[in-house]
């Protein structure tokens, strides 16, 4: 059905991707054949070092995107709660992080890790298999009450724990550190973003598992709301600073009357940043924030960790599967329903991560304002990269975080921030809507 | 087909698509008229003395909800009838705002030439955003809908004059505009597919150079323009004034509810009246099955751009009234918390159905408005009672989107189609009574 393929300009889209890309590689080398970058309005030191910069930034993108990813692959549905997702989860890290420590929370969350260890190790996706062995059979009912089991325990032991060293507090000396605060703040926040994860998935996207998309759409929006609300109510929406990364003093927040804070600062040596000696190359030394440089890494650990994930452990190649084809997926014994809640789990998980990335530049901190805004601005990420596409999250961020950083240095930072991602978007739809590692959707007639 | 009363056949296709089928409709839609029309009659500026049983504050709450109940009207034409999401419709009420400010109180317009200028320029840039239905189709346009969400605030926050000064913006794109309405309206008048007389022709024609020496004129006078940055502007309220006879201010509650009263009920009306002609038909089949669509020869593209077209439409109407009877803008008022609680207001009400926007907006402003001032300094004085570590000074940001957040769940799960639904199913309940069963 030729005569009715959509034309631009009288251009097939094909004839239109070329034109465009010859465009753009001409203006990048006009840009890049001249001798110093002064059209731009700055120096060419400035040019890479806002570029650099931008790839920093990316990488928080590109784990974002990754959320949103997975979430889709596995359920189909584009999640706009992903941005509350990250800021409840930085709210928990910061919660933990600041909170007295005591014996008894350090107990509580032992245990839980425990447990959560415990039966994730355990976990094996496959239903009951007819063709077992009964012995086999046997094994597997072992390892789904395992489970439980697991539970179970992890849940007594902690509480128990908790009862138990909750008097001895007053006597025991801690040592409050801001490495141990960091260790608190993560622990409790991977901890409680599973849970918020897996609540989401099962109270409000297995319901309605096979309803319209937009039906799916508006709930992932609903489920927004409502966590945008809760958090409001239990931390309000100031500004809650966690610089964990560009200092070490770290702030100890203490209740000392029902809704009375008091905030206790303990003194530490703000970390210089880092830099890269390129005196020689481009007259001066390019310079990193901390908090960008860890947040990249982390985001980049965080990224590798999860490919590998889905490449080598059973419990990955079984989400794989069942995003590839559920109905297969289904018939050869895994547990679909299952995988979806692990892929929320661990959607939230990354949320979480990057929402605490996000919370550690300098003058931003955990705020409902500044969060959720970047997982929208990742959406473009998302859909430059390809909605199924692993590696086409890391491009996409990448990419989103150069142009969102050049255009905030060139010009400023509500064009970077509100516009230049969305330019892009746009642009993607417009010419390669399927992004640039996506699956070629088969266009109907 | 539901709530058809037993025992009246319709034999004509005119009873069968008629408004109100039967005189009992009538009695009803004209019951209900006079009792919105008699209501701001009943508060203190009314007939009644300082023991007047309704508020005055009663009455701009209404006014808000019926400039609500006009812009989901729009989102239900795109949403409802033609199956495109959107998640921008704040911004377009943004476009119609603001547009309507700088037309009354920088260019000098009158209110009621500003108003359908405003929202014919909203649609404009609803046609704008609707361009990429051309390659994407469902949620990918969604996903156009919520870059327009972030750009248009972007645009009207970091305006300067500046930008649209010489000869350029002044001269050449404007003629461009005028040049481009003529060959639109004769592209539209030399069409082949249907047989039109001469008169049908000549209008077409003049109708586009109209539109494009409007829209000349207005981009020509864009760097006079000075849209208040992120801090909004203050708007002038509408005047009525014939010389000689009468002159006056609208700028009180009572008087704003009229105007908004009257325009709900014609875009309301032209909405009902659009579904049931053979554009809301084909923008029905858009929805249902594209596929089928344009095997029965429907240009699916053309008639998705004009349900975002006709969305703007709406929103530029509900933004205009909303800025004057406010008298103040500001661009946070147009985030996209908002378009996200007027997609939740229509689901609420129910996708689809002509009383959707309604029931929907009524459900959130009896929320918004009337419970939750009730229930706030209730739970004000119990929480620190009740959740020792909370400040209780976060309810008041918090409890909306907890509250709508936690009904449109529920709605989701239970009641997908909404409370116009129920609606429906409660008249048919009633006509077969007593051979219901509970």
């Amino acid at each position: 059905m030729t005569s009715t393929r959509a034309t631009i300009l009288g251009l097939s889209p094909q004839g239109l991707q070329l034109v465009l890309l010859a465009i753009g590689l001409l203006l990048a080398a006009g840009w890049l054949g001249q001798d110093d970058c002064s059209a731009s309005g700055t120096s060419c030191f400035g040019l890479v070092q806002l570029t650099l910069n931008g790839v920093l930034v990316g990488g928080v993108y590109a784990l974002v995107a990754l959320g949103i990813v997975v979430v889709n692959k596995a359920s189909g549905v584009f999640n706009f709660a992903h941005g509350y997702l990250m800021l409840a989860g930085a709210l928990i890290f910061w919660q933990a992080y600041s909170a007295t420590p005591s014996l008894g929370f350090a107990a509580l969350l032992a245990g839980m890790a425990g447990f959560m260890a415990f039966t994730m190790l355990g976990y094996n996706p496959n239903t009951e298999d007819k063709r077992l062995s009964r012995l086999g059979r046997l094994r597997q009912q072992a390892t789904h009450r395992r489970f439980w089991v697991g539970v179970g325990m992890g849940l007594g032991v902690a509480l128990l724990l908790f009862w138990l060293l909750r008097n001895l507090e007053s006597d025991v000396q801690f040592i409050i550190t801001w490495r141990a605060g960091i260790l608190r703040g993560a622990i409790s926040a991977v901890i409680g973003s599973t849970v918020i994860g897996l609540v989401v998935e099962r109270f409000a996207i297995r319901p309605l598992l096979g309803k319209p998309l937009l039906t799916l759409v508006m709930m992932t929006l609903a489920v927004g709301l409502l966590i945008q609300g809760i958090t409001a109510l239990i931390w309000g929406t100031q500004q809650n600073p966690l610089p964990i990364f560009t200092s070490e003093t770290m702030t100890i927040r203490q209740q000392i009357a029902p809704g009375v804070f008091v905030d206790n600062t303990l003194p530490g040596e703000p970390l210089p940043n880092y830099t890269l000696p390129t005196r020689d190359l481009l007259g001066e030394d390019l310079s990193f924030t901390r908090n960008l440089v860890w947040g990249f890494g982390i985001a980049l650990l965080g990224f590798v960790g999860f490919v590998a994930f889905f490449q080598l452990t059973p419990l990955g190649l079984a989400m794989r599967a069942a995003a590839e084809n559920q109905m297969l997926a289904q018939s050869v014994g895994l547990r679909v329903r299952t995988l979806l809640a692990v892929a929320w789990a661990i959607a939230a998980v990354m949320a979480m991560a990057a929402g605490v990335i996000q919370g550690t530049g300098a003058g931003v901190g955990v705020s409902a304002i500044v969060i959720p805004p970047l997982a929208f601005r990742a959406f473009p990420a998302v859909l430059l990269g390809g909605l199924e596409s692993i590696t086409g999250a890391l491009v996409g961020g990448i990419l989103i975080g150069v142009v969102e950083v050049l255009a905030t240095g060139l010009i400023d930072s509500a064009t970077g921030q509100e516009f230049a991602p969305f330019a892009v978007l746009m642009v993607v739809l417009l010419i390669r809507p399927d992004g640039l590692f996506g699956e070629r959707r088969v266009e109907r007639v | 087909m539901l709530g058809r009363p037993s025992g009246i056949f319709n034999v004509r296709y005119e009873q069968d698509s008629a408004l109100y089928r039967t005189r009992v409709d009538w009695g009803w839609g004209l019951f209900v008229l006079g009792v919105l029309l008699a209501l701001p009659l009943l508060t203190r500026q009314g007939l009644f003395g300082n023991d007047a049983p309704l508020s005055v504050a009663l009455i701009g709450i209404l006014t808000r909800a019926w400039i609500t109940i006009i812009a989901v009207t729009g989102l239900n034409l795109l949403l409802g009838y033609t199956g495109q999401v959107s998640l921008g419709h704040a911004a377009f009420i943004m476009v119609g705002a603001y547009t309507s400010q700088a037309l009354v109180d920088q260019l000098g317009l009158s209110f009621w030439l500003a108003l359908p200028l405003a929202a014919l320029l909203t649609g404009l840039v609803g046609v704008l955003f609707g361009l990429p239905a051309l390659r994407v189709r469902g949620f990918y346009l969604a996903m156009t809908t919520l870059a327009a969400q972030f750009m248009i605030p972007w645009f009207i926050t970091t305006y300067q004059g500046s930008w649209f000064e010489g000869l350029l913006w002044e001269r050449a794109v404007p003629a461009l505009c005028i040049l481009g309405g003529l060959a639109l309206g004769l592209r539209q008048a030399t069409q082949q597919t249907a047989n039109r007389g001469t008169l049908a022709r000549a209008m077409q024609i003049s109708l586009g150079v109209v539109a494009g020496v409007l829209l000349g004129l207005f981009i020509s006078q864009l760097h006079r323009l000075d849209l208040g940055g992120a801090t909004g502007k203050t708007v002038s309220p509408p005047t009525i004034n014939l010389p000689g006879l009468v002159d006056w201010r609208l700028n009180t509650n009572l008087s704003m509810y009229y105007v908004a009263l009257v325009s709900l009920i014609i875009m309301a009306g032209a909405a009902r009246n659009l579904v049931r002609s053979h554009i809301g038909r084909a923008l029905i089949s858009v929805r249902d099955n594209e596929l089928a669509a344009e095997q029965l020869g429907i240009n699916v593209f053309r008639y998705k751009l004009l349900a975002f077209f006709l969305a703007a439409v709406y929103a530029g109407v509900a933004g205009s009234l909303q800025a004057h009877s406010a008298q103040s803008i500001s661009p946070s008022a147009f985030d996209l918390e908002r378009s996200i609680l007027l997609v939740g207001m229509l689901i609420i009400g129910g996708v689809g159905f002509p009383l959707g926007p309604s029931f929907g907006v009524l459900f959130f402003v009896s929320m918004n408005d009337l419970i939750i001032p009730q229930v706030r300094p209730w739970l004000r004085d119990q929480l620190p009672n009740l959740v020792t570590f909370v400040d209780p000074a976060n309810l008041d940001p918090a409890l909306l989107p907890m509250l709508f957040g936690a009904t449109l769940i529920l709605f989701l799960i239970f009641e997908p189609r909404g409370l116009a639904y129920r609606w429906l199913l409660l008249q048919v309940a009633w006509r077969l009574r007593p051979f219901i069963r509970s």
